[in-house]
Parts: structure tokens; sequence; C-alpha cells
């Protein structure tokens, strides 16, 4: 069964009085295989971000359905989703444990049955626990991706989502973010993460979907791409100059 | 509701380090003990410039945070895209803006209490007990206006920017208490338009002149209960209202 479904999403941005509208998806159609990492992966402005936000609702896409698990968003499927954004911005004046326990609480109540026993668990996987009752504001960019990594996993989500979760990381935390992610592919959590680094769609991923200026020009399994391409920067190059000789 | 609680205090944590909060904070005992110096000067009317003074105070520290605090309380969430993190978990918009709003309304129900604690002791309210449920109307009417204008704000703040929801809410606050005199002069002028206008700014705007009871501190019989029950049953009406429409927008928004 596929984790995730999405069928032809489309999305425009309305223009301002002299601007003209931006069709930003057009028919945006994929699926991500169950207990494996999917890349995303698209040139900067191609559509990553905005269709990882109509997913989550944030940007309401104009058509198209999107399914997780085969139903429609709702609450008890976001308890079994693990979510992180680009370039997460955290309330700063909260420590890391205090952040937890607000995420905890999101999806728990206020219950806090098993919270300690996951949030140290969350923590040690991102090496902050000795950090946690630091605020959020006396941690380094690095350090505030890996919290941010933390709150995904806290709940043991089945499907983790991230966007660009390596962007602006130094190469010791690009390490360590790509440990986190191997560490959960282990447990057999569904991997979806967006990226324009074609390395680390090799490293990691054993399917991929590749999108251009808002069009999916591949939805597939890794090694058969690799097969017929060789490199995915020559794939990536090849497909991107078939979709625009089309267009 | 354990969400919305958690939002709530989350936000209260997040506002009371805001350093608009301590200056307005500052203004309120400035101007309480301003009241207590001129109070001072005038052996007669010592206590009615305290009063009026202290619940300028009040007025002014509550209506400040409400202003400051709620046209960017959503505003910053979404150019921050803190929110987003919260959303992607089993919150929906509408328990987001009701943490977030419950937050603010706590830390100004805190705020006003301490004010009002403050003002009583130098009022003496406890030595005059007829005066006492004057004193707690007042705090009641100025409270539910804070979280009227406050509600006001941050639904315009969904759909301008936060300098022009503050700026519209303080021109409902002014246009809220000058809705009695720009009737009484309706009817003097005889003019239809400028009356119905007038008529038609009652419709679109808290009747805040209604409730401006901050001078009603020396009734002993304290002020009208029909007034009273009208007041929390109009206020009460305009905060869903608002509550209601900063939904609408903020469902429809894209968060992008």
């Amino acid at each position: 069964m596929a984790v995730l479904t999405v069928e032809k999403l489309n999305k425009t941005f309305k223009g301002g009085l002299f601007e003209k509208d931006r069709h930003v998806l057009r028919d945006v159609t994929f699926s991500l295989p169950e207990g494996q990492t999917s890349g995303f992966v698209g040139s900067n402005g191609s559509g990553k971000t905005t269709t990882i936000k109509c997913l989550f609702d944030f940007i309401h896409p104009d058509s198209g359905e999107i399914l997780f698990f085969g139903s429609p968003l709702s609450s008890p499927i976001k308890t079994r989703i693990g979510y992180l954004p680009e370039r997460p911005y955290l309330y700063e004046f909260l420590t890391g444990m205090e952040f937890l326990r607000l995420h905890w609480n999101l999806c728990y109540g206020s219950s806090l049955k098993d919270f300690y026993e996951r949030a140290h668990e969350a923590l040690k996987k991102v090496d902050l626990f000795e950090a946690k009752d630091r605020r959020l504001r006396t941690y380094s960019k690095g350090m505030l991706q890996r919290v941010g990594i933390a709150q995904a996993i806290l709940t043991r989500p089945d499907l983790l989502i991230l966007d660009e979760p390596m962007s602006g990381l130094d190469p010791d935390g690009r390490a360590m973010v790509k440990d986190i992610l191997r560490e959960e592919q282990k447990r057999g959590v569904s991997l979806f993460f967006s990226s324009h680094l074609l390395q680390d769609m090799e490293e990691l991923c054993s399917h991929l979907v590749v999108i251009n200026r808002g069009q999916i020009l591949y939805d597939g399994v890794l090694s058969s791409f690799m097969a017929e391409f060789q490199s995915l920067e020559r794939a990536f190059s090849v497909l991107k100059g078939r979709e625009e000789s089309h267009g | 509701m354990a969400k919305v609680w958690a939002l709530a205090r989350t936000t209260l944590r997040e506002m009371l380090r805001e350093k608009v909060f301590f200056v307005v904070i500052l203004i309120a005992v400035a101007l309480l003990g301003l009241s207590f110096l001129l109070g001072a000067l005038s052996l007669a009317e010592q206590k009615k410039i305290l009063a009026d003074f202290g619940f300028l105070a009040i007025q002014v520290a509550t209506l400040g945070v409400s202003l400051f605090s709620g046209s960017y309380l959503l505003a910053k969430e979404i150019e921050k895209q803190t929110c987003l993190l919260i959303l992607s978990r089993p919150v929906s918009r509408e328990q987001f803006i009701l943490g977030k709003l419950l937050g603010v309304v706590i830390l100004n129900t805190l705020l006003l209490g301490a004010l009002a604690i403050l003002l009583s002791v130098l009022l003496g309210v406890w030595q005059e007990s007829q005066l006492w449920l004057s004193f707690f109307e007042i705090c009641l009417s100025l409270w539910f206006e804070s979280v009227v204008i406050l509600c006001l704000v941050i639904c315009f703040s969904l759909i301008v920017r936060p300098v022009l929801a503050l700026g519209a809410g303080v021109m409902v606050f002014l246009l809220g208490h000058w809705l009695g005199d720009l009737a009484f002069f309706a009817e003097k002028s005889k003019e239809v338009f400028f009356i119905q206008a007038v008529r038609f700014f009652h419709w679109i705007t808290p009747q805040l002149y209604r409730i401006n009871w901050k001078s009603a501190y020396f009734l002993e019989k304290g002020i009208p209960l029909a007034e009273v029950l009208w007041m929390i049953a109009h206020m009460t009406g305009w905060v869903l209202l608002l509550i209601l429409l900063t939904n609408f927008f903020f469902r429809r928004k894209d968060i992008v």
C-alpha cells in the first residue's frame, strides 16, 4: 500500500493588480511506497516546498487529491506523520525539552504517559540530550535542525516528511542528519524528503520523485532511473531538457 | 481543550518576554503614580482624580497589550512560519487561533487583575463596601473592551499588514467611544446623510461609549443591572462574531 498518494494536484497563486497568476503545480501526481525512503528532487523554485505544504493543507490546492495511508488528512492521520519544514523557525524561548512537550501535548493532550521515555530517546538520537534544558535561542543552526527532527520522530511516526532537512548545514551536521535518517529507515519508517542535492538522494533513497517547474518528470525506483541515465546529474539534465523542449 | 490550553500557555510565556509588555506596564504604573500625586494636590477631589487616572491606567495597559500583541500575534506566526510545525500536528486552525487568543486574554486578565488590586488599595475600596460593585463592574467593562479590541485587531491582521491592523483597532476604539456624541450631533444637524451614516456605524462598530463607566465609580448602587447585562451580551456577541470571522479568513489563508 502507498503511504502517500498525490493525484493531479494543481495550484495557482493569484497575481496582484499588475502581476500575472503563477501556475506553480501542474497535475502533480506521484505515490510513495510503504517502508521506503523516497527523495523529492528538483531545482530551487520547482515546486517542492509548495507540494509539501499542500500535503498538510498549509496551502490549499485548487484541485487534486491527497491520501495518506489511503485516507484524506485528518487528526488521527496527523499523529502518524512527522514533519520538518524547510528552515524550521521554532519558539526560541522554550528549552529543548519544553519544545518537545508542547508537541507531545498537541498530539496526545495533557497525558504525559510515555513522554519522558520518548523525548529522551529522540533527544539522544539527535545527540541533544545534554542540551535538553537549554533555551532554543542558544542552539546553533545545526542543533535547531536536529531538535526539529527530534520533534518529528518524537511520536514514532509511520511516515516522516522532511523539507530540505540538510540545507544550510555544515558537513558534520549533514552527516549527522543522514545517520538519523538511516536509523529511522532501519525502524521501518517511510521517509519522504526533499532536496536539490542529488548526492543526498543517491545515498539515502530507493524511490525518487523528480519535479521541475511544477510538473512531475519521474516517479519510480531510483535504481532503474540510474540504470537508464548512469548518473543522477545526467538524468536530471536530460529530463529537464526534454520537458523544456516539450514546453 | 488540552491542545488549546497548551498553545495558550506557550503564547502567554512568549508574550511575557515581549518588551512592549513591560513598556505598557511602565506606562500604567506611571499613570497610577501620577494619579496619586495629582490626588494629593487636591484634598477634596483626591479620590476622584485617583479613580479617573487609575481606571485610565488599566484601560491604557490592557488596550496596549491587545493592540500591540494582537496585531502581530498571527502575522508573526505566518511570517516566521512557526505555525507550520504546530498545524502539522492534530491541531485545527480554529484550535490554533483559540489557543493564541486565550494566551493574550489570560495575560490581559492577569495584568488587569494586578492593576485593579493596586488601584483598590490606593482607593481604599475595602473601607467602602458599597463601592465594590461599581469597581468590579468598571473592571469587567474594561476587560470586555480589551478582548473585543484584541479579537478585532487579530481579525484585521489576517487581511492587512500588522501596522494597519493596529491602526484599524485604534480607529474602531475611537469610533466606538465617539458614537454617542456623533449620534447627538447627527440629530442636531438634521442632515439625513449624517444620521444614516451614524446609524450605519452603530451596526458595524462595538458601542464602546455605552460601557465607558470609568467615572461611575462613585455610584453607590453600582451600574444598573440591565446595563451590565446588555454590556455582557453586546460584547460577547462581538467577540463571537470576530472569532468566527477570524477563523473564516485564517481557514482560507495559504501559509506560503
